[in-house]
């Protein structure tokens, strides 16, 4: 009797891992992702040059694009390993931005950008506000911030 | 669907149980059985109440270590003095329930948990409960581990996450040294907070709980922090405060003599006793096989803590290999579900998710690796199965919390 209860709860235990691993990979309640609370469009200004690097690193070779950015901080850049790649031609460029509701704070890490005539170069210790529809160039990249409603 | 195998499941366990082991007394029967019914009742209403389905998965799983919980303690009733009901787990199970409704609804319906006194409060609060445990508390096996009458371990379970929430979804104002490549400030002050609740859990003897809260902390520190230089300082700090306490601390070296050189260990007269458990599963797992021994095969004399830190060698021997492994893989899918959230949470609600996963996944890791021999003994609990009022009635908080941020809508 004792084997017949053993067999009885492994075998309804089983079924239920298996149910279990079935509801998990189809599980529609979502991954947790943030709400984005800007979005920051990209405009090529001149055509691309195609490197292998560029090819590589997988970086869109479309004439336009856009991002939504979450309340968080992220890296943007041209880099492999930038959270927020653009495909700026030339040296590195690295830029931190802190988003937050009402601006987004930008710093230049590597590189230098042009804001409204003014060129920002590398500077660790400064913090640039971004407000809404406000445009940044990267080079031959023109970067525009808009903050989604 | 999964709701009928459940039943069935534990109708099997209890069947099982009850048929492997005799006592004279019939409460201890009747207490697993009033145990069940309660799970029953509250998976019911849970059922009913979550209208997305999207709790039920977790909350299933949940029940099903917690049925394994009455069994085990069924199994342990005759080794107990007392049967009373505040001292059985069908006690803690009655406490669990009710904390579970009141939690899930507050979580769910309101947003007083995001209030900065009261995650404060929380932080505070557990850094005077583990100071406070060095200060007041008896020794309990060498080390200080309750304050309130609640273990430390209990605490850090109910406050850290909402702690650690708070500090890491702060915004990034200012940095150290005014230098964006520094650390932020905020993650400087879960920094110096998580230092300061390891001084207190060094003081206690308590190095189970410096584990799990270590490891969590890390894992949070290593996503938010951006900075290659602070993660590998930070890296090197924790590697060598490890070697430093398994150097100088006496029941940590033990520990990892017996972990690394357990044959030698088996025959030291100093760690007469000390080795049991892993060199047990050794010993005897060729003779346990696939179906397990029996329930009850294990003499509790053997090793004192096999319904608490070494449960997991009392399900491999008593109740099978395979329904050990079949556990584990629940608590795969457990932790997988820990992790789904919707879209659109703020924050720090998603930092409260992703440290109540973080703390689950740790406890089954660092238990299942501790049970096998992987890892040295740590002292840890796995959640529900092992007896523990004050930790089970915490991870049930937390439990609720997942819960209650799954019926929560995107903040517009």
């Amino acid at each position: 009797m004792k084997m017949l209860f053993e067999l009885l709860t492994i075998a309804a235990l089983g079924f239920l891992t298996l149910q279990m691993g079935f509801s998990c990979r189809k599980t529609d309640a979502g991954e947790g992702a943030a709400q984005a609370a800007w979005t920051v469009r990209a405009l090529r200004l001149q055509p691309a040059k195609r490197t292998l690097w560029s090819l590589l690193a997988g970086l869109p070779s479309g004439s336009g694009d856009s991002a939504g950015l979450p309340l968080d901080s992220c890296f943007l850049g041209n880099g492999l390993f930038d959270d927020c790649k653009v495909d700026a031609a030339g040296p590195r460029i690295r830029l931190y931005l802190n988003v937050q509701e009402d601006q987004i704070w930008l710093t230049v890490l590597t590189g230098s950008i042009v804001i409204g005539g003014s060129r920002y170069r590398r500077d660790p210790r400064s913090r640039i506000a971004i407000h809404d529809l406000d445009r940044i160039k990267l080079r031959d990249i023109e970067l525009e911030f808009v903050k989604r409603r | 669907m999964s709701f009928p195998i459940y039943v069935i499941y534990s109708a099997g366990l209890f069947l099982w149980t009850i048929s492997s082991i005799h006592y004279d007394s019939p409460l201890p029967a009747a207490q697993y059985g009033l145990g069940q019914l309660l799970i029953l009742a509250a998976l019911t209403i849970m059922f009913m109440a979550d209208k997305g389905k999207k709790a039920i998965p977790g909350l299933v799983i949940a029940a099903v270590f917690c049925s394994l919980g009455l069994s085990i303690a069924y199994r342990f009733a005759g080794e107990k003095a007392s049967i009373q009901l505040e001292d059985v787990y069908t006690g803690d199970l009655i406490s669990m329930i009710v904390v579970f409704f009141i939690v899930y609804l507050l979580i769910r319906f309101t947003n007083i948990y995001r209030i900065k006194l009261i995650n404060l409060l929380a932080g505070g609060g557990l850094l005077l409960a583990v100071y406070g445990a060095r200060l007041t508390s008896a020794l309990t096996g060498g080390s200080y581990l309750y304050f309130g009458g609640i273990m430390i371990f209990g605490w850090a379970l109910l406050a850290f996450p909402f702690t650690a929430a708070f500090l890491i979804s702060r915004r990034e104002d200012s940095y150290v040294r005014g230098n964006v490549r520094s650390l932020p400030w905020n993650l400087m002050l879960m920094l110096l907070y998580v230092i300061i609740l390891f001084a207190g859990c060094v003081l206690c003897n308590e190095f189970g709980l410096i584990l799990i809260i270590g490891l969590t902390a890390t894992v949070l520190f290593f996503i938010r922090c951006r900075n290659l230089l602070t993660k590998c300082f930070y890296t090197i700090s924790c590697a060598g405060a490890a070697v430093l306490s398994a150097m100088k601390v006496p029941h940590v070296h033990d520990r990892m003599q017996i972990w690394l050189h357990p044959a030698a260990a088996a025959g030291s007269e100093d760690l007469a006793g000390k080795a049991e458990s892993v060199l047990y599963l050794f010993r005897h797992l060729g003779q346990a096989g696939l179906w397990g021994r029996g329930i009850g095969s294990l003499p509790v004399s053997y090793y004192p803590t096999l319904n608490t830190d070494h449960v997991m060698v009392t399900l491999i021997n008593d109740y099978s290999l395979i329904l050990a492994g079949l556990v584990l893989a629940l608590s795969l899918f457990f932790i997988r579900w820990l992790l789904t959230l919707p879209d659109g949470l703020c924050g720090y609600d998603r930092y409260l998710n992703l440290t109540t996963a973080l703390l689950f996944g740790f406890l089954i890791l660092v238990h299942t690796a501790s049970n096998l021999g992987s890892f040295l003994t740590a002292g840890i609990g796995f959640p529900w199965i092992s007896e523990g009022s004050s930790v089970n009635i915490m991870l049930t908080v937390l439990l609720a919390v997942h819960c209650g941020l799954l019926g929560k809508k995107a903040i517009s």
